[in-house]
């Protein structure tokens, strides 16, 4: 019998708020962070809702001020929700108790995982100046570089940006990955924390997902796949138009059990990604991606679908996304699945963040023993019958969430947790 | 001497933006920001920070200030290898580099100084002295 | 030494294709016979002008057939993507095997990919149409444009491609951990395939940043040698007046197979991926640390992983990049981790005549050492003339040198701190 992995701390911030209990709350009260974006002009564009984090300030967020101006929004959000977990944890007043050598010992069996969508367009942004100078003559272009450029551009551009300065401020230098895979990141980087704390690599691990994708390019280009919504968010609705895209990061602290006795917040059971290999951008009609994901995390659980007493859904609230979905837990549920919900409505599209936020909100509703119902929800999709999805809150069925998640490249994943 | 003196008044006419910048780059308060601290030693520059100090120098006084500048104004006419060998400066090398750091206590140049390890002699009022001897940046230039 | 040392219930991978787009040949044989010959892939960069950049010089793809490429997937893929494609297109052949409608969800596929965001046409138009002054301008981008552009500059773009492409519906993930990330690639697919998470795997890296942007973030960061002068002697990795490393491109993809499945169909197996070992250096943002720490526990993990005794290494394929710092410090790590035997292995630098293809390079260089195995000969490290004495290992230089090579280290260090070891080793006997 394999060692059980515990949850024994989390970190969140996103537009609903930066801290586990208070955006559950928010979600139970049935708010939304989506509103139209202020933190640059989309004045006239048709696609200008978002869920944007207010007030942003990274001097406030990221301990180390110095590292800063080598950080982008994306990574100030990994951060922090990195170091919440890591704080709420403990896992650096354990070290301190240790000697020196117990002490690098320590930090050679501790890894760090991160999952994002990796470089988004707003890091090329430093470049157009001296596009425009340059006029297409490259000559020009690259004599002027080094006076119009500022000289750590790739450094603060790096896709690994989280785990380099994640591990500069804890010390941690143990197995570690970095995963840029759209919107499955989330889980693949829960994945390999799990991997390696069961091969015995690392004794703890903390797995963070970030994404700040709220940047005029990067909604030019989901608007331009078609998928955006005009201002809500209705998964599995009837009327449902799209999904909108939100900024945010969340982070579980995993170890392995009885190490020391520390709070367990949950357990993490089991996870898994696959491909459906086919189109590039688009899903299956018939959800078949999804629903092998989810057997498989089942089965890495070592758990069946009546075990399961919640389902955080992707439900992003594209008409074929959400279409297949349901066919997908309807194809490994039955006519006997949990309580469905979604935070997508509330908390936007966070693409690869989304899967670790639903998570942390996913333990939160079970220890508050309510499932938030989808505030959004008006008339379920009669072709998504029957998803048990509602408007009002639900009781879970059990202390097990599972937590689904979906991306480009017809990658799909799927977590289950416990709850303590 | 291989480049021109500069003298107090001049050093004072740029410390304040020199300071700002520098305390900037490098998270520090201010105060902290003295015309002796080193930069390494004093206010924890690492390498990739020099870096970001030259650029924001170049852009806030309009100069050009090329990479390497200090020990190319110390080397001047020196060939390489008169100036330091197997990583270490050569007496003569010293000698020169001392001119031009003269803001820096004479005990920092002790024979077998490598020149890896110049950086860690540089204090704000160096980088006061680089802005200072700078060349004004080509007219286009931002 | 026995061969037969991990414990007993853990599948073995085994390497049984290989396939390359490399600065030195568009297919692995012509990599491989260009890099014994001693050929450089350094020159003056030609697919662009790039006579106005501090350097001008680089190690390019050169020729590359974009029909190689499938023509209903071409406009979906950049450089990279399409050099990913042809390498792996190669390791499939070369295995003799691909997935299968039966088999697809047994085959994972992880990647090393590049961290470019945006081709540099593509952003040279988006100026042009939406920051015309320099300055961004939120009105014009609300213009629709191209969802064909945007597709092909997502991040996930190689990997989508890849999938679709041989058609994979295992385990498929992307990772980015900057000169790192082709070496952890393929350690995160041998451990899929140990665990039984899949039975096969389509692993490697690819990159292509030698283009306008990618070429000015080294620069700005003073991180290349500036020797335009003499491009095939820029990079010298552990020689004395090594001033930086050669920015280059290319894709490496293996055919990784659980030992059990190759051997029921037959396959013929390079060597084994024996080993993975990752630490972070969490030390400081670009310099390393002089002791080696990082690198020296990457190692150490990764030779206990394939349980291998230090002085069992015959063949080292550095990260070596040529710069100034990597170079010593690695040379410390290898010093405190093989003890003895580091005065007897070979060790060789092929980013000496490839240069370095960040997200690739872990992905090649064990592609390499895979080569080495099983040919029985060590790479030289090219422009090696004056060894820094604080970089003493026994490195092969002038040819090739002929040696039984049963296990061989492949070091990725990247930006950022991760450090990455792989062990391969001489395939078991049926």
């Amino acid at each position: 019998m394999a060692s059980r992995i515990v949850i024994t701390g989390t970190g969140i911030i996103c537009g609903l708020g930066r801290d586990a209990a208070t955006v559950g709350r928010a979600l139970r009260a049935g708010h939304s962070a989506i509103a139209p974006i202020r933190h640059w002009e989309a004045a006239g564009w048709p696609h200008r809702y978002a869920a944007e984090i207010a007030d942003l300030d990274p001097r406030a967020l990221v301990a180390d001020r110095k590292s800063l101006k080598l950080l982008r929004r994306s990574h100030v959000l990994g951060l922090y929700a990195a170091a919440q977990a890591v704080e709420q944890a403990g896992f650096l007043g354990q070290r301190a108790a240790l000697p020196a050598a117990a002490a690098a010992a320590f930090n050679d069996r501790s890894g760090i995982y991160v999952g994002s969508s990796g470089t988004t367009y707003q890091d090329q942004y430093d470049f157009l100046p001296l596009l425009a100078r340059s006029e297409g003559d490259l000559v020009r272009f690259g004599r002027d570089l080094t006076a119009a450029v500022p000289p750590m551009w790739l450094l603060q551009s790096l896709p690994n940006n989280v785990l380099c300065h994640f591990g500069i401020q804890t010390g941690f230098t143990g197995p570690h990955a970095c995963v840029v895979t759209h919107s499955t990141g989330g889980v693949l980087a829960v994945a390999e924390a799990a991997a390696a704390l069961r091969d015995g690599l690392a004794d703890r691990a903390v797995a963070v997902a970030h994404e700040a994708p709220l940047e005029p390019q990067t909604m030019r280009g989901y608007a331009d796949l078609g998928v955006l919504a005009r201002e809500t968010v209705r998964p599995f609705d009837q009327g449902r138009d799209g999904t909108l895209l939100g900024e945010g990061a969340a982070a579980l602290a995993l170890e392995m059990a009885g190490t020391r006795g520390g709070a367990e917040l949950g357990e993490l059971l089991g996870s898994a990604e696959v491909s459906e290999g086919g189109a590039l951008l688009g899903v299956r009609a018939d959800g078949d991606g999804l629903a092998r994901a989810m057997q498989l995390a089942l089965a890495d659980a070592g758990c069946g679908p009546a075990d399961i007493g919640m389902i955080v859904a992707h439900g992003n609230g594209t008409r074929a996304s959400d279409a297949s979905e349901a066919i997908a837990i309807r194809r490994v549920f039955g006519a006997a699945a949990p309580p469905v919900t979604s935070f997508k409505w509330a908390l936007g599209h966070t693409l690869a963040a989304a899967a670790v936020l639903d998570t942390v909100l996913a333990l939160d509703a079970l220890a508050a023993g309510e499932v938030p119902g989808i505030a959004t929800l008006r008339e379920t999709d009669r072709s998504c019958q029957p998803l048990p999805v509602s408007r009002r809150p639900q009781r879970p069925r059990g202390r097990i969430a599972l937590i689904l998640s979906r991306g480009f490249a017809g990658t799909n994943a799927a977590l289950v947790v416990r709850a303590a | 001497m291989a480049v021109r003196p500069v003298t107090q008044t001049e050093i004072d006419a740029v410390f304040g933006g020199v300071a700002d910048i520098i305390a900037d780059a490098l998270a520090r308060e201010p105060a902290e920001v003295r015309p002796q601290s080193r930069l390494i030693a004093d206010l924890g520059a690492e390498s990739i920070d020099f870096l970001d100090i030259v650029f924001r120098l170049e852009q806030a006084f309009r100069v050009r200030i090329a990479r390497g500048q200090i020990l190319e104004d110390a080397r001047g006419e020196l060939s390489e290898d008169e100036f330091h060998r197997d990583g270490v400066l050569t007496a003569a090398g010293l000698a020169r580099l001392r001119e031009v750091l003269d803001e820096v206590p004479a005990e920092a140049f002790a024979p077998g100084l490598r020149i890896d390890d110049v950086p860690l002699l540089f204090t704000v009022e160096t980088f006061c002295k680089v802005v200072v001897r700078a060349a004004p940046a080509r007219a286009g230039a931002p | 030494m026995s061969g037969d040392r991990s414990p007993p219930a853990r599948r073995r991978v085994l390497i049984t294709g290989i396939g390359l787009v490399t600065p030195l040949g568009l297919d692995a044989p012509a990599t491989w016979g260009a890099l014994l010959a001693g050929t450089s892939g350094i020159d003056v960069v030609r697919s662009f002008d790039a006579s106005g950049f501090p350097v001008r010089i680089g190690a390019e793809v050169k020729g590359f057939d974009d029909t190689r490429v499938e023509r209903g997937l071409r406009r979906y893929a950049t450089r990279q993507h399409r050099f990913a494609l042809a390498a792996a297109a190669e390791a499939l052949r070369d295995a003799g095997v691909a997935p299968t409608p039966e088999t697809a969800a047994h085959w994972a596929c992880i990647v090393g990919a590049g961290m470019m965001g945006v081709e540099f046409a593509d952003l040279a138009a988006f100026q042009r149409r939406a920051a015309p002054e320099g300055v961004l301008r939120p009105d014009r981008v609300a213009e629709p444009a191209s969802a064909v552009a945007f597709a092909r500059n997502q991040p996930t773009a190689g990997l989508a491609l890849l999938v679709r492409r041989f058609g994979i519906q295992g385990r498929a993930a992307a990772m980015h951990t900057a000169c790192a990330s082709g070496g952890q690639a393929l350690g995160a697919a041998m451990r899929l395939i140990r665990h039984g998470t899949a039975d096969c795997a389509l692993a490697g890296g690819f990159d292509a940043m030698l283009n306008p942007i990618g070429l000015a973030g080294f620069c700005l960061l003073g991180a290349l040698s500036a020797d335009n002068h003499d491009p095939p002697r820029a990079s010298r990795p552990f020689d004395r007046s090594r001033n930086g490393f050669v920015l280059g491109e290319g894709a490496g993809f293996l055919v990784l197979e659980a030992a059990d499945v190759a051997r029921r169909r037959g396959a013929r197996a390079y060597a084994e991926l024996a080993g993975d070992g990752n630490a972070l250096s969490s030390y400081r943002i670009t310099d390393s640390h002089p002791s080696g720490r990082g690198p020296i526990e990457a190692m150490r993990h990764a030779l206990a992983d394939a349980n291998e005794p230090p002085e069992a290494v015959d063949y080292l394929n550095a990260h070596g990049t040529s710069t100034p710092m990597n170079d010593r410090s690695e040379c410390a790590a290898v010093r405190a981790v093989l003890g003895a035997q580091a005065a007897r292995l070979a060790v060789s630098s092929t980013k000496s005549l490839m240069g370095h293809l960040i997200a690739a390079a872990g992905a090649v260089e064990a592609a390499i050492c895979a080569l080495a195995i099983r040919d029985g000969v060590a790479p030289a490290s090219a422009n090696l003339r004056q060894p820094d004495p604080d970089c003493h290992l026994p490195f092969v230089t002038g040819a090739p040198q002929r040696r039984p090579i049963r296990v061989a280290l492949s070091n990725a260090f990247g930006f950022g701190g991760s450090n990455n070891c792989l062990v391969l080793r001489a395939a078991p006997a049926a």
